[in-house]
């Protein structure tokens, strides 16, 4: 009865990693195809095409922790209140997303890289899959701007 | 001693079930000396730190290829983009050997529930960011067919290029799909890699209206060889001009010449000098994975 249970045990154990290898070649899975829906609402409607910010304003960002709550004084327009989601640390690419709770919906991520020749410079964007807009991080000059852009222009399926 | 023989059945199955579950990733590259690199990932991946994050680290997993599924997906992204000096591969340490802005992964992985219904999905540009933020590509949702797989994957590569949609507008300029998918059936269907192509044999970089308007050309050769990208044409092919073409050697009253076409305006020569007054047969074959010239990227 003993030997039976192991039997069927290992059996089990076979067919479980038979299944979770195997898969179907299903050429007639219908692919999902989605239209871009360029009528989604604005976040950032009252808000200017260009903002001004200096990033290493920001560098405590980097310090922060998972969970952690914060206020991000963007410019005086408009301040970014959130918690802290994910990180990364990457000696040369250190990043930080924040998850917006006064814009909802929206995250900010912001980093900072650098280059093999110790040069630093900051990337970032403001997005929100729900709406049409969004802000990245650009640099004109060595001056730092958030520049609205569409979501579309940013993200692409 | 029996439980010593029953306890060593058990783990040798438990061990032969982890082996089975993960299928072995082939070590490939399709242009090694290229320094921008495109890294097809099949063996699942953790993302943190990424504009993808809305709430917390994102755990990818496999493909649910076999080896055989993803070389076939090697093969057809790297023709597609074989023009280029750009470094298709599977093999992680060249991802990160590769410069931070010359460098996208391409994640192909069961999982995407985290975004939603899509084939996949990348950032515009996002391939000189230097931040390591991959593209997706669902194979679950792709119904693990290694065509469209494929497709998806040099699409969303393309994204991470600059690249847009090509898209279709009627005569008043008016769009009528975000996405150009082709024409034509069987082996000569056609459509754009940026457009769609799941059910068109043949895709092509193209130059055609891209999604913002009617009137807004995109050349996609142009677009991945700018500038910021670093990639370039290939220029280790066979002869562009009549005068320096190289003679081929026959052996056995026959000769095989391969070459790259680099370029939509590029012509290839060939020297053949036929040793006998025979009858003489000349086969001009794309690159191919398999009947019907399935994942060519040339009309021949």
């Amino acid at each position: 009865m003993r030997n039976l249970s192991i039997a069927v045990l290992s059996a089990c154990c076979l067919f479980c990693a038979l299944c979770s290898f195997a898969q179907t070649n299903r050429s007639s899975t219908k692919v999902p195809i989605n239209e871009p829906d360029y009528n989604k609402p604005k976040l950032f409607a009252d808000l200017p095409d260009q903002l001004e910010f200096n990033p290493v304003n920001l560098s405590n960002l980097f310090m922060l922790k998972v969970g952690q709550s914060v206020d991000v004084p963007i410019s005086s327009d408009f301040n970014f209140s959130g918690q802290v989601v994910s990180k990364s640390d990457d000696p040369k690419s250190v990043s930080v997303v924040i998850r917006s709770t006064n814009r909802v919906g929206a995250r900010l991520v912001f980093t900072k890289i650098t280059d093999a020749d110790n040069t630093i410079k900051y990337i970032g964007r403001i997005i929100s899959l729900q709406h049409g807009d969004s802000y990245e991080i650009i640099s004109v000059n060595n001056q730092y701007y958030l520049k609205k852009k569409g979501l579309y222009d940013l993200i692409s399926e | 001693m029996k439980n010593l023989i029953r306890s060593s059945c058990l783990v040798g199955l438990l061990c032969t079930s982890a082996l089975v579950a993960t299928s072995q990733v082939p070590i490939l590259e399709s242009y090694p000396s290229a320094t921008p690199t495109i890294y097809l990932d099949f063996d699942g991946q953790t993302v943190s730190g990424t504009s993808w994050n809305v709430s917390g680290p994102i755990y990818c997993g496999a493909s649910g290829l076999s080896t055989a599924q993803m070389t076939e997906v090697f093969n057809r992204v790297s023709e597609d983009y074989r023009p280029f000096t750009v470094n298709i591969t599977t093999d992680s340490t060249k991802y990160w050997s590769a410069p931070a802005n010359k460098r996208m992964r391409v994640v192909i992985t069961v999982t995407s529930d985290w975004y939603g219904s899509a084939g996949g999905v990348a950032f515009v540009n996002s391939f000189t960011w230097g931040d390591n933020t991959p593209c997706f590509v669902f194979s679950a949702l792709l119904g693990y067919n290694t065509k469209n797989i494929s497709e998806a994957s040099s699409h969303e590569a393309g994204h991470t290029l600059g690249l847009r949609h090509q898209s279709v507008y009627n005569s008043s300029c008016v769009k009528t799909s975000e996405y150009n998918s082709g024409i034509g059936t069987g082996e000569i269907s056609w459509a754009p890699i940026m457009g769609v192509g799941y059910s068109r044999n043949l895709t092509t970089w193209y130059n055609g209206p891209n999604s913002i308007s009617c009137s807004t050309i995109q050349k996609d050769l142009d677009v991945i060889t700018s500038a910021a990208n670093g990639i370039t044409y290939r220029s280790d092919f066979s002869s562009n001009a009549f005068n320096t073409a190289v003679n081929e050697t026959f052996s056995n009253d026959q000769f095989t010449a391969n070459s790259i076409l680099v370029k939509n305006t590029y012509q290839n020569y060939f020297k053949i000098t036929v040793p006998s007054l025979k009858l003489f047969q000349l086969s001009a074959v794309p690159f191919n994975v398999g009947s019907g010239n399935a994942g060519a990227t040339l009309d021949l």
